[in-house]
């Protein structure tokens, strides 16, 4: 991760492509993250349950694709 | 003036796509729209961040960053359907339209435009990010207009 980090700050942010070919699949959490706060900030009366409320559905998404991609890989060995 | 501006669902609307979260900020639900807005903003910069600027594919330009002469806007808008959703992400998406036509110009002198093309898959998670900023900036512009019907007199 450190050396990750240290080529990449010899990058040109915004107009290089980080070198995160390996790592795409943990991308999937800040897009969640982002996704679960304006979501539950949206849809809950009082900002104070935010918080709480976008950590409970960040985790749900997260349980739920991971589901869905083991259900899909199974489908797909089993085709 | 200011509760005649909080019944006036076009201008919260015009305000949440200016500034992501603005629509809220008018209706003086600070906390909210600084919320909202702080993430749209950061996940539509983290899409930027992780494919590069030139994801960002501006209809009537093509991959070198030259003016299509004589384009047709809707054949143009087909080709680049994700342009819509991150259009919907308010200005910073212009912004960025336009460094992304800068970044693709040909160095004269290398003949190799100052931008980097992401290769697929980050190109891809890149637009995504881009594309769902653009709408769930199209979610909070429609809750708060909802919310500037409902405010009370």
């Amino acid at each position: 991760m450190i050396w990750m980090l240290a080529e990449y700050a010899y990058r040109r942010p915004f107009l290089d492509v980080p070198p995160i070919w390996d790592y795409w699949l943990w991308l999937v959490i800040p897009l969640v993250a982002g996704v679960s706060v304006v979501y539950k900030s949206i849809k809950c009366g009082t900002m104070n349950r935010v918080p709480w409320e976008a950590t409970v559905i960040f985790g749900w998404i997260i349980v739920g694709m991971a589901a869905a991609a083991v259900a899909l890989a199974g489908i797909v060995r089993l085709m | 003036m200011s509760s005649y501006v909080r019944k006036l669902p076009p201008i919260v609307a015009l305000a949440g796509w200016l500034l992501p979260g603005g629509g809220y900020l008018l209706l003086g639900q600070r906390t909210r729209g600084l919320v909202i807005g702080i993430t749209i903003v950061l996940v539509f910069m983290g899409g930027l961040l992780i494919g590069g600027v030139r994801l960002l594919e501006v209809p009537m330009y093509d991959e070198n960053g030259q003016a299509i002469e004589n384009g047709e806007w809707v054949r143009e808008i087909r080709a680049k359907p994700w342009s819509i959703a991150q259009i919907l992400a308010g200005p910073v998406s212009i912004a960025g339209g336009v460094w992304s036509i800068e970044a693709s110009i040909p160095d004269p002198a290398g003949h190799r435009a100052s931008g980097a093309k992401a290769h697929v898959r980050l190109l891809e998670i890149g637009t995504l990010y881009t594309a769902v900023a653009g709408m769930l900036n199209l979610l909070a512009i429609i809750d708060a207009t909802s919310r500037a019907t409902r405010e009370p007199a």
